[in-house]
């Protein structure tokens, strides 16, 4: 049997629950939160995460948008989710991923742009791109989990997500709560903790909260919102679009997946980067918040500060005295809703990381393919055909 | 070496970790068949549809004779990472401390090196887990991601009393699909139902009624009867038992392949003999597995168990095509059962799965052999990639 390079066949066994991508969510509910990050420490994240080996032999380097120091809170109600490959119609006498039905869940993550640069001259012109780090992800199904961490790179932790209406009818509050350690003290056992809150009153037009003539709509307004039209969130591009209805929206992200060594598992046996497609289609019910109507805050437990430290500067965490559990809100500068399908496809392998993974096992080949998605065809137009 | 980058979430339950006052509750089903075994085993050596591109330097085999699957619910009550260079509380792979119930099934198989002079043709005797359930997400997380067992996230549900020594009512659930069908929706379904009476403190006689190689494998998965190099009590750190496991991961693009493939073994240590050791009379024991599509292949091939023909009755028809023998109406005959057959509605809330435990289903009692419960201390010893597959 050929195979492709760096690859085996999988073995699969029946008793797996999980279901490979590519999959299609039809009728998602998405409430949206433009929240403050820190660049500095998003850049420090990007360096450890993305920026991996020597930059001359990656040939790239991520770096966050100095125009946009905002991250996507994105809370995503999923109704019905389904597996959208094609394959075979049994496999070992069991129907297809595509033919098992569908599940639904909760999903809260932050995306936070990472611009990929080319650091070659052709690079710089067809592998610069656009993307998107979720430095956090937390799903409500465990299969989704599990699916997202070992086939993508996502680091998603299965937690439970509880979802209101806010303060009147039509506002919206979660709760996204998770294991963790209070304190790290030595004898504290792992329990499950709130890591953030969000209370809204309804979407503009309302007669509850603040008058929005007396709040910023900060970002809509600052000369940051104007930048946003170039990324997939901008939220009056998004606005037009929705009102078309029919025009999709991209969001393209990258992840690190990674593999632990089972003798050393501090040790990688693998890493790689791993950008992905979320194509969002028929656009519908979208609805714009007050953004000061919208409060965030997020518990520094212990376990829970080295997340909140890639987005938030540290100093704010870590107060110098007690106490230092605490909750720290985040500046919300532009919320919205809406109802949309997205598509989860286009998985592809920008980047191999040459590893050392121990004697004997000298299997990882370096590899890369970091041509950005709008050079794709004129690439490919242009490339040797296969032999 | 190449660091794993560590991130917020990434925190996992790393070898070496030690668990303390774990009480277990072990049952042996009978195999009266060997299909789901070798079935297993094919997995495992990458036969059949699943080839690999070069071969270990060993091949998992059935052993000879009766075989057995070892039913085993440990509750570990405090686990904690013990590498030195980790301590609890420090960030990142110091969030390490957690307690957790495990569910799992074990078999006792083969693992036979081919002759490579001047080594001889060697066989060791393994254990495999067609099935780990945690209900800890951190836990199933490590297993996968470290060695590689075929972990599931699970509801385990000890109910009220359910302390060791007195009754066991455990229950387990996951969120799947009844059958498998494009029509089919998520429900929170039940997997398996345990009951276990309080038992009695094991007498020697208890051990002796059991037959010779059964006791002998007892002794290697629990330290029940085993005796240590340096005698019968104190600490028996030698006796511990290894489990293989197949650890592989897919790649991005072409789900049908894998980026990683590994035959990797982990060993479990008991610090010290099993203390507090109970027996179970097997009349008294009910373990019901409830079956889902998730769950055919490991009930059907492993313990012979599937839905009875005559519960084979109104269906719709658009089962028809997938399941010959579809698992509607729910059939809950036999002995009394404490759940509702009732079947929970869908949760109202778009997104939020369900809650309630299914119960409508399948109930397909396994009939046990022996059950033994007992307190001990064990160490995740250590893994090893025993072979990792050289990539095309």
């Amino acid at each position: 049997m050929m195979m492709p390079l760096g690859t085996v066949p999988y073995a699969q066994t029946t008793a797996s629950l999980e279901v490979a991508p590519p999959y299609h969510f039809p009728g998602v509910i998405v409430h949206g939160f433009v929240i403050d990050v820190s660049l500095k420490q998003v850049q420090k994240y990007y360096d450890s995460t993305f920026n991996l080996g020597d930059q001359k032999e990656r040939g790239f380097v991520y770096r966050t948008a100095p125009a946009w120091p905002y991250g996507l809170l994105l809370f995503a109600q999923y109704p019905r989710m389904l597996c959208a490959s094609r394959g075979p119609d049994l496999m070992r006498g069991i129907p297809s991923y595509a033919a098992r039905g569908s599940v639904c869940q909760n999903e809260v993550f932050l995306a936070i742009p990472a611009v990929r640069y080319g650091t070659t001259k052709i690079g710089a012109i067809l592998d610069t791109t656009v993307d998107w780090a979720l430095p956090f992800m937390v799903v409500e199904n465990a299969s989704s989990a599990s699916c997202g961490r070992e086939m993508i790179g996502l680091g998603k932790v299965l937690a439970d997500v509880e979802i209101g209406e806010g303060k009147a009818p039509g506002g919206f509050s979660a709760a996204v709560s998770f294991p963790g350690w209070k304190t790290g003290a030595e004898d504290e056992l792992q329990e499950p903790l709130e890591f953030v809150r969000i209370l809204t009153e309804p979407p503009m037009p309302t007669n509850f909260g603040k008058d929005p003539r007396t709040t910023p709509m900060g970002l809509l307004r600052t000369r940051a919102g104007s930048a946003l039209a170039e990324g997939w969130s901008s939220f009056i591009d998004l606005a037009e679009r929705a009102s078309l209805g029919t025009l999709p929206l991209d969001m393209r992200t990258v992840s690190l997946k990674q593999f632990r060594a089972a003798e050393d598992p501090e040790r990688a046996i693998f890493q790689s980067l791993v950008t992905c497609r979320s194509q969002y289609s028929d656009v519908s019910d979208f609805r714009v918040f007050n953004d000061g109507d919208v409060s965030i805050d997020f518990n520094t437990y212990a376990s829970f500060r080295p997340i909140l430290k890639i987005f938030i500067d540290p100093a704010k965490i870590d107060p110098p005295k007690p106490p230092h559990i605490s909750r720290i809100g985040v500046t919300c500068r532009a919320a919205y809703s809406m109802t949309s399908t997205i598509d989860f496809d286009e998985m592809r392998t920008i980047f191999i990381r040459p590893i050392d993974p121990g004697p004997g096992n000298a299997w990882a080949q370096p590899d890369s393919d970091l041509v950005a998605a709008w050079a794709r065809p004129w690439v490919g137009l242009f490339a040797k055909a296969p032999q | 070496m190449t660091r794993y980058v560590e991130h917020g979430p990434t925190g996992l339950m790393a070898p070496p970790w030690k668990s303390k006052d774990t009480a277990s509750w072990l049952i042996v089903l009978p195999i009266d068949d060997d299909e789901g075994v070798v079935d297993y085993l094919e997995y495992l050596n990458g036969s059949n549809d699943q080839p690999a591109v070069d071969a270990a330097p060993f091949t998992y085999e059935l052993l000879e004779g009766q075989q057995y699957a070892f039913l085993t619910v440990t509750h570990h009550p405090h686990a904690v990472r013990t590498d030195p260079d980790s301590p609890p509380g420090s960030e990142l792979m110091g969030w390490n401390r957690m307690k957790f119930t495990e569910v799992s099934l074990s078999i006792r198989v083969g693992r036979r090196y081919k002759p490579v002079w001047p080594s001889p043709e060697r066989q060791d005797q393994v254990w495999v887990q067609p099935f780990v359930w945690y209900d800890n997400p951190t836990m199933v997380f490590s297993a996968r991601e470290i060695w590689g067992a075929p972990a599931e996230y699970m509801r385990i549900d000890r109910h009220e009393g359910a302390e060791f020594g007195k009754f066991l009512h455990l229950d387990t659930a996951y969120v799947g699909v009844e059958v498998y069908c494009p029509f089919s929706y998520n429900e929170l379904l039940a997997a398996l139902h345990l009951t276990i009476d309080a038992g009695a403190p094991m007498r020697p006689a208890h051990l002796q009624a059991v037959e010779r190689p059964l006791r002998s494998l007892l002794g290697q998965l629990t330290g029940i009867g085993a005796k240590s190099r340096r005698g019968a009590a104190g600490p028996i750190g030698e006796v511990a038992f290894e489990i293989d496991a197949l650890k592989e991961f897919r790649s991005a693009e072409n789900m049908q392949l894998a980026i990683y493939r590994a035959l990797v073994s982990s060993h479990l240590k008991w610090d010290h003999a099993p203390r507090e050791v109970r027996w179970h009379d097997p009349a008294k024991i009910a373990v019901d597995f409830m079956w889902s599509a998730g769950l055919n292949d490991l009930l059907r091939k492993f313990l012979r168990l599937a839905p009875p023909a005559e519960c084979d009755q109104k269906v719709p028809a658009v089962f028809d095509e997938f399941n010959p023998t579809p698992p509607r109406p729910a059939c809950h005959c036999g002995a009394p059962f404490p759940h509702s057959p009732d079947r929970p509605p869908p949760p109202t809330q778009p997104g939020k799965p369900p809650q309630h435990i299914c119960w409508d289903l399948y109930r397909l009692p396994a009939t046990p052999k022996l059950c033994f419960s007992y307190k001990a201390d064990l160490t995740f010893d250590e893994a090893k990639a025993k072979h990792v597959y050289q990539l095309a």
